[in-house]
C-alpha cells in the first residue's frame, strides 16, 4: 500500500541526492520546487480530466511529461506512477488506470512535502 | 569564448531546471519550447551545441534532428529522452545525434560531463578544421612553390641532376637528356651504380660520383663528352654535395652547361681570319688584332710600323672605326707626298696672305680632325721644321696657322705610320729623338707577307672575290702551281704586290682559275728560276691542271712539257689521252 511506503521518505524523494545535485545552486532549487509544485495545479487536474473524458492519448502524453518532471527531481514514486499510467493509457487499460489516477494526488502531495524539506546553501 | 547551447524542449519545468542548471555551469543557453521555434533559433543564434528533447508535440525532436543535420554535420547534438525510451535513443543516434541523456536527477551530473565532452570535441573539431584549413593552405602553397620550382628547374637550359647518398637518381630536369647524350638513359629512382659499365672514363657523371664519394665541390670542369658522336660536345660540369641541416652528406647535384658554341666562338676568335679589312689568321696577325682591340678605345698616339704594302692604312682604319672616335672625322695626310711648305700649310692651315697664293684662310688637317683622328702616313719623311711643330702638337695639342699668331687647340688622336727605320734615322740625326718617342708610345708592327705565308690562301680568296665582283667574272682561285709559286715567293711588295698579282691574273684568266701563264712576267720568271713545283710530282699525282700548265708553259711542246713535269714523254701522252686534252 502506498500509505505504508509513505513511512520511507526515500520512496518519494531522495533528499540527500537532490541536495547534493543542487548544492551551491539554491536559486535553481527554488525554481525546481516552484515548477514542480505548479504541476499540482496544472498537470494533475489535466490528467484527471483526460481520464474522466476517456481521452487516453492525452492522458498518455500528460503522464509522459509528469514522468519526466518527476525523474528530474528524483520523485521516485510519482515517476513510477506516471510511467505506469503512460503504459496503461497506451494499452487502453482503463481498469488499471483508475487506481493509479487515484493514488497520484496523495503521492504528489507527499513528495511536495518532502521537497519542501530540501535545502541547500 | 562564449559557449552557447540551444535547448529545445516542450516541457516548461525541464527548460527551467535543465536550462538553469546549464547556465549555472557557465553556458549561454537559448531556450526553445517547440521544434519549429528551435529551428528558428538555430538559424538566428548559430549555437555551439544543441540539446534536444525527442518527444514533443508538433515537430518532434527526430524531425528537428534531421533538419539540423542536413544544415550542419558538425554541431554536437545531445538528445534527451525519458526513462525506458531506448528505442528513441537508438533512432536518434542513427539520425546523427552525438550523445544521449536520460531526463533524471542522476543524469544532471551526466549532462554536465556530456556537455564538457561535447565542447571539448567541438573545440577539437574546430581546431582540426582550422589545422586542416592551414594544412590545405600550406599544401596549396607548397604545391605552388613546387610548381614554380619545377618550372624553374625545367626552364633552365642547363642539365640538372640530383642523386642521393646511395647513388639513386632523385630527379633531373628536361634539359638533362638534351645537354647530355647519356641523359636519355636516365630514370628517376635509378641506381647510377648499375650504369658504371656504360659510363666510361671522362664522362661527366664521374664528377658527380666523385662529389658524392668525397663530399667536395667540383667547379666548372670542361669536358669533351665521349658520347656526343659525330659532333663533339663540350660540357662545363659543376657538381656540388647536397648537405642536410646538420651538414651531413645526403647526395649530390650536378649542373651540365653545353659550352660547345662558346668553345667554337672562342676558337673562332682565336683563329680569327679577318679583322675589319685586315685579312689573316696567322699567329702574328692575331697579335695585331689583339693590339688593335686594346688600343682602339684609348687616346694615346699609335705608330704603325711595317714595310710598304703591309696594310698600315687598314690598321689605322680599324683603330679609328672600332674606337671611341669612330663618329668623328678621319683625316689622312701622306707626309712624303708634299713639300715642306705645302705640308706645313696642309697640316696646320694658313691665313689669307700668309704667302704668295694664299688668297683665303685655310683650315689645316689637324683642325679638321678635331674630335676625330689624324693619320700621318710616311711620318719618317717630314722635315726638321715640321717635326718641331708636330712635336708641339703632340705635347700641347696646340699650334698656329701659317701666317697667324693665334694659337689653336685641337682634340684629336694622332696615328702615324712609317715604313722606314725611325730609330736609324734618329741615330743619323735626321729625325728628332723626342718626336720619335712621342710617336711610338704604342707601336704596332705589321709583319711582312713573307713572314705570314699561311695567310696567302686567305688573301687569294679575298682578292679573287674582290676582283671577280669588280671585273664581273667568276674567278674561284689560283691553280695549285700558282699557289706553290706564291708560297715560295718572298713578296717584297707585300700584300699590295699580291693584290696586284691577283688583279693581273683575274684580268688575264679566261676561265675560273688563275694559272701560271696569267701571272705577271716577273712572277713567271721567278717560277722558272725556282723550277715548277709540279716537277716534284710523281706521274700518278699529275692532274689535268698540271698537264695544262706544263703545255701552256712549253707553248704546246710536249717534250718540253714532259721535261717541266719531270716525267717521260709517253706518260705525258697517256695523261693527255686520259684527261682528253686538246692537243
Amino acid at each position: 500500500m502506498i500509505q505504508e511506503k509513505k513511512t520511507e521518505p526515500t520512496a518519494y524523494l531522495d533528499i540527500e541526492k537532490l541536495e547534493k545535485q543542487f548544492a551551491g545552486k539554491p536559486n535553481l532549487l527554488d525554481v525546481l520546487k516552484q515548477e514542480f509544485a505548479s504541476l499540482q495545479e496544472t498537470l494533475l487536474p489535466e490528467m484527471q480530466s483526460a481520464f474522466a473524458k476517456g481521452n487516453l492519448q492525452s492522458l498518455k502524453d500528460l503522464a509522459h511529461t509528469l514522468k519526466g518532471n518527476a525523474a528530474l527531481i528524483g520523485a521516485v514514486l510519482v515517476q513510477e506512477l506516471s510511467q505506469n499510467i503512460e503504459i496503461d493509457a497506451r494499452n487502453a487499460n482503463q481498469d488499471a488506470l483508475y487506481d493509479k489516477i487515484e493514488q497520484l494526488p496523495p503521492s504528489f502531495q507527499q513528495t511536495l512535502a518532502y521537497l519542501d524539506e530540501v535545502s541547500v546553501s | 569564448m562564449d559557449k552557447s547551447i540551444l535547448y529545445i524542449d516542450d516541457d516548461r519545468m525541464s527548460r527551467q531546471v535543465i536550462g538553469g542548471f546549464l547556465q549555472e555551469l557557465g553556458y549561454s543557453v537559448v531556450l526553445a519550447e517547440s521544434g519549429a521555434k528551435g529551428l528558428q533559433c538555430f538559424h538566428d543564434t548559430t549555437p555551439d551545441v544543441l540539446l534536444l528533447d525527442l518527444r514533443m508535440p508538433g515537430m518532434d525532436g527526430f524531425e528537428v534532428l534531421k533538419q539540423i543535420r542536413r544544415l550542419d554535420s558538425e554541431i554536437p547534438i545531445l538528445v534527451i529522452s525519458g526513462i525506458g525510451e531506448m528505442e528513441d535513443v537508438i533512432h536518434a543516434l542513427r539520425l546523427g545525434a552525438t550523445n544521449y541523456l536520460i531526463k533524471s536527477l542522476d543524469d544532471l551530473k551526466v549532462l554536465e560531463k556530456a556537455m564538457k565532452i561535447a565542447f571539448y570535441n567541438l573545440q577539437l573539431a574546430r581546431e582540426k578544421k582550422h589545422y586542416e584549413e592551414q594544412l590545405a593552405l600550406t599544401l596549396k602553397e607548397k604545391e605552388r612553390y613546387q610548381k614554380q620550382l619545377e618550372s624553374v628547374f625545367n626552364s633552365i637550359p642547363d642539365g640538372l641532376i640530383t642523386i642521393d647518398a646511395q647513388n639513386i637518381v632523385l630527379d633531373f630536369n628536361k634539359a638533362m637528356p638534351i645537354v647530355c647524350p647519356f641523359g636519355r638513359k636516365l630514370e628517376v629512382n635509378q641506381d647510377l651504380s648499375h650504369l658504371d659499365a656504360e659510363l666510361g672514363k671522362g664522362c661527366c657523371f664521374e664528377f658527380l660520383k666523385m662529389t658524392r664519394k668525397e663530399n667536395r665541390q667540383i667547379l666548372n670542369r670542361r669536358v669533351e663528352c665521349p658520347y656526343s658522336g659525330m659532333r663533339p660536345k663540350v660540357l662545363l660540369v659543376t657538381s656540388t654535395p647536397l648537405l642536410n641541416s646538420r651538414q651531413e652528406l645526403i647526395g649530390a647535384t650536378m649542373i651540365l652547361k653545353d659550352v660547345t658554341r662558346e668553345q667554337e666562338l672562342e676558337e673562332q676568335i682565336q683563329n680569327r681570319r679577318k679583322f675589319r679589312n685586315i685579312i689573316g689568321k696567322s699567329h702574328k696577325m692575331q697579335r695585331v688584332y689583339t693590339l688593335i682591340r686594346q688600343l682602339s678605345n684609348v687616346d694615346s698616339t699609335v705608330l704603325i710600323l711595317g714595310e710598304s704594302g703591309t696594310g698600315k692604312e687598314n690598321v689605322m682604319d680599324a683603330l679609328h672605326h672600332t674606337g671611341i672616335r669612330a663618329e668623328g672625322p678621319l683625316c689622312k695626310v701622306n707626309c712624303s707626298a708634299l713639300s715642306e711648305d705645302l705640308l706645313d700649310s696642309e697640316l696646320f692651315g694658313h691665313v689669307k696672305g700668309a704667302f704668295t697664293g694664299a688668297h683665303r684662310d685655310k683650315i689645316g688637317r689637324f683642325e679638321a680632325a678635331h674630335k676625330g683622328t689624324i693619320f700621318l702616313d710616311e711620318v719618317g719623311e717630314i722635315s726638321q721644321r715640321i717635326q718641331l711643330k708636330l712635336l708641339r702638337v703632340l705635347e700641347s695639342k696646340s699650334f698656329e696657322k701659317v701666317g697667324s699668331s693665334q694659337t689653336i687647340t685641337v682634340d684629336c688622336r694622332i696615328i702615324s705610320a712609317t715604313n722606314v727605320d725611325l730609330a736609324q734615322k734618329v741615330a743619323q740625326g735626321v729625325f728628332r729623338e723626342d718626336l720619335y718617342y712621342r710617336l711610338k708610345v704604342l707601336p704596332i708592327s705589321l709583319p711582312p707577307l713573307r713572314e705570314r705565308k699561311e695567310d696567302i690562301p686567305l688573301l687569294i680568296d679575298y682578292f679573287c672575290s674582290h676582283f671577280s665582283r669588280e671585273f664581273q667574272k667568276e674567278i674561284f682561285g689560283v691553280s695549285e702551281a700558282v699557289l706553290n709559286i706564291f708560297m715560295r715567293y718572298e713578296w717584297p711588295g707585300n700584300i699590295r704586290e699580291l693584290k696586284h698579282t691577283i688583279e693581273h691574273g683575274c684580268l688575264l684568266s679566261p676561265g675560273s682559275l688563275i694559272n701560271i701563264d696569267h701571272l705577271p712576267l716577273e712572277m713567271i720568271d721567278f717560277s722558272s728560276s725556282q723550277g715548277l713545283s709540279i716537277k716534284s710530282k710523281s706521274p700518278r699525282d699529275l692532274t689535268r691542271e698540271h698537264i695544262e700548265q706544263a703545255l701552256a708553259q712549253s707553248e704546246g711542246n710536249k717534250s718540253k712539257a714532259a721535261q717541266i713535269l719531270g716525267c717521260h714523254r709517253k706518260t705525258l701522252y697517256r695523261k693527255i689521252e686520259q684527261f682528253k686534252l686538246p692537243v
